[in-house]
């Protein structure tokens, strides 16, 4: 039974909006059973048995869909009709209290909406007896007139909640199919943490089909970002949960938005940082979204979240098939918003790998997986690259999991403090990568290239000449040699000087961020390690 | 080859399977966006039944929504396997989808 203060609170608004969303959705499902008839057309001229059980099968998804669009389109009309009555009843109730307010001696409760006015005269109540009896009978009219909009309300409500009762799937003659061991998984059978990649690739392969889709559908938030899931099947259980996140996030952007000039401060601040997840979760949508094509492969999102400064793992191009792929670890200031930036350097570097090898398949990783330090004071301690250690490694292990061929030409890209989670990476855990390439970097965590677990013929190393990075070398980093030290035994390669800075050495931030810039003769010698050219053909900054 | 399907229409069978897979996957995105449009009005209009009521259909119809998803992305999974072996495709198709029987009802 809906109370008076039900009624007050309610908001009539969202029934509104959720038939909105309701019709919206039958609308998709009714398009989604067309286009199952239109793609049953490549199964003609198909015959025998199994052509028989996927033609009966297909055509009963189809109808299943069909049937739920009709029965899911009646929702919208029940709530927008309760919404009606809602509005309805609460303009009355408004009305009641408003004659009441004019009336200063009837008095409305605004917990229960019981009217009432004093029985008769108190000191200092200077009414006739009429006028008590006319305030009597005043408080009894707007007395009634609040218990009868309440009671509408409540009739309505109960006839929309029977009415949503009888839209139930099985009201439709809908069951569920897939069901069975042979079908679904459970939560206790999804991999456990402690599950190395290796393991979870045998887990998923012994799965039955229907178990597969079970696991994608079901525990997308679980298939979505454990490693040792082949990439497609991980990207397609992590659309479907970005599909709700972001769908989420926009929703409540956009009312906070609407509320203008009336949001609090504290509106104000969810405002900013939704603004912030938003625009990663929309360079997402258009990298997920992008027409692929010869020189910018389909995308596949391996993870994200949107908790604190967000996470992002997108790869451009297909792990799991490519000759090569080149995972990019970013650094100080990176997080979910820095999506777009990482995005691009991603397509940069499969441009220049595409041209050093035509004909190879690359992929190009953007791996914002870590909690990255906001700032340089955040940025002087190691915890943060410690903490991603794990991360890196299960990652990288993962693409050797699920290599199709057994295992690519595997790059890693440490940019920044990047570089320092990817030396850490291999300093404290086995870090799968052929090649390890570290720029503008203030150390990663060892004295020597031979410390990371890999050929130190394999590990490369560039700063630009104005790097302001390169001032580090008057202010011990406190991790390790610079890796463009000669001491330290990697492959340095040539970066352009960058953008002239202010001061006697020219350093700049800006330098600090070039490397991926097109013409860039880092970016051509970045393109030559990740496709596996010799060492001779990079370029070094004594030539 | 078996029941009669040629070779050169092996692609075009792959493809249909893709695109159940694409379809099934593209229903239930609109799904989640469902879900996801509808979380910000969670705790309105706490007191109507319709409401708690709402939830319930909600849940039901993603069960639904999930099952013939699932039904729609494993028939596709499977004609994919033709890109491979038409054989090994046909023995999994009889294998699967005879054990989740077929049909839109209950």
């Amino acid at each position: 039974m809906v109370s008076f203060q039900d009624l007050r609170d309610a908001d009539p608004s969202a029934y509104d909006d959720i038939a909105d969303q309701w019709a919206r959705l039958a609308s998709e499902l009714d398009g989604t059973a067309l286009d199952i008839k239109q793609a049953t057309g490549g199964l003609d001229g198909w015959s025998g048995d199994a052509a028989e059980m996927a033609r009966e099968h297909i055509d009963g998804v189809r109808a299943g869909y069909d049937t739920a669009a009709e029965y899911i389109d009646r929702i919208p009309r029940v709530l927008r009709t309760l919404s009606d009555a809602i509005t309805d009843a609460q303009r009355r109730v408004n009305d009641a209290i408003a004659t009441a307010e004019a009336h200063r001696i009837v008095h409305v409760d605004r917990e229960t909406g019981e009217v009432s006015t004093p029985p008769g005269h108190a000191p200092g109540d200077f009414r006739s007896d009429e006028q008590v009896a006319a305030d009597r009978a005043l408080a009894e009219e707007l007395d009634e007139a609040i218990a009868a909009a309440v009671a509408d309300a409540t009739e309505a409500d109960q006839v929309a909640s029977r009415q949503l009762g009888d839209l139930m799937p099985e009201d439709a003659g809908l069951g569920l199919r897939a069901v069975g061991s042979g079908s679904v998984v459970t939560p206790s059978r999804l991999p456990q943490d402690d599950w190395s990649p290796a393991r979870v690739r045998q887990w998923w392969d012994e799965l039955t089909p229907m178990q597969q889709e079970s696991a994608i559908y079901t525990h997308g938030d679980r298939i979505g970002s454990v490693d040792g899931i082949p990439v497609e099947a991980r990207d397609r259980a992590n659309r479907i949960r970005f599909a709700d996140e972001f769908a989420d996030v926009n929703a409540r952007r956009d009312a906070l938005i609407t509320l203008g000039d009336d949001r609090t401060l504290a509106e104000d601040n969810e405002l900013r940082q939704l603004n912030d997840v938003h625009n990663g979760l929309e360079a997402i949508h258009d990298r997920l979204g992008r027409e692929p094509s010869e020189t910018e492969p389909q995308a596949y999102l391996l993870d994200f979240a949107t908790e604190g400064n967000g996470r992002g793992i997108v790869a451009t191009g297909n792990p799991d098939t490519a000759d090569n792929t080149v995972t990019n670890v970013p650094g100080t200031g990176s997080g979910l918003e820095s999506m777009s930036n990482e995005l691009g350097k991603a397509d940069r570097i499969l441009e220049t790998a595409g041209r050093e090898a035509p004909g190879a398949e690359t992929a190009a990783v953007t791996w914002i997986g870590y909690d990255a330090p906001q700032d340089l004071a955040e940025a002087t301690g190691g915890s943060y690259a410690d903490e991603a250690g794990a991360d890196l490694a299960g990652f990288q292990d993962g693409l050797k999991a699920t290599h199709e061929g057994g295992g690519g030409l595997n790059t890693v890209i440490g940019h920044s403090y990047g570089s320092t989670v990817i030396g850490h990476t291999a300093r404290d855990h086995e870090l799968h990568a052929d090649n390890m390439v570290f720029l503008g970097s203030p150390g990663v965590g060892v004295d020597h290239a031979s410390e990371l677990g890999i050929d130190p013929g394999n590990v490369y190393a560039s700063t630009a000449e104005n790097d302001i990075i390169r001032a580090g070398a008057y202010v011990s980093h406190g991790w390790g040699t610079s890796p463009v030290d000669e001491d330290f035994g990697a492959v340095e390669f040539e970066a352009d000087p960058g953008t002239e800075g202010w001061g006697p050495f020219n350093h700049s931030t800006a330098a600090h961020s070039e490397y991926w810039d097109r013409q860039n003769e880092s970016l051509e010698n970045m393109g030559r390690i990740v496709t596996g050219k010799d060492n001779t053909t990079l370029t070094t900054p004594t030539e | 080859m078996p029941d009669g399907f040629e070779v050169d229409q092996l692609v075009s069978l792959a493809e249909a399977g893709e695109r159940f897979v694409e379809i099934a996957d593209a229903a239930a995105g609109a799904h989640a966006e469902f879900t996801g449009a509808v979380q910000r009005h969670d705790g309105a209009n706490s007191g109507f039944a319709t409401t708690g009521r709402l939830a319930t259909l909600a849940g039901m119809w993603g069960y639904q929504l999930d099952d013939l998803s699932k039904r729609a992305a494993t028939t596709g999974g499977l004609l994919q396997e033709s890109y491979g072996s038409y054989e090994e495709m046909e023995v999994a198709v009889i294998d699967s989808l005879d054990r989740i029987g077929s049909g839109g009802g209950a």
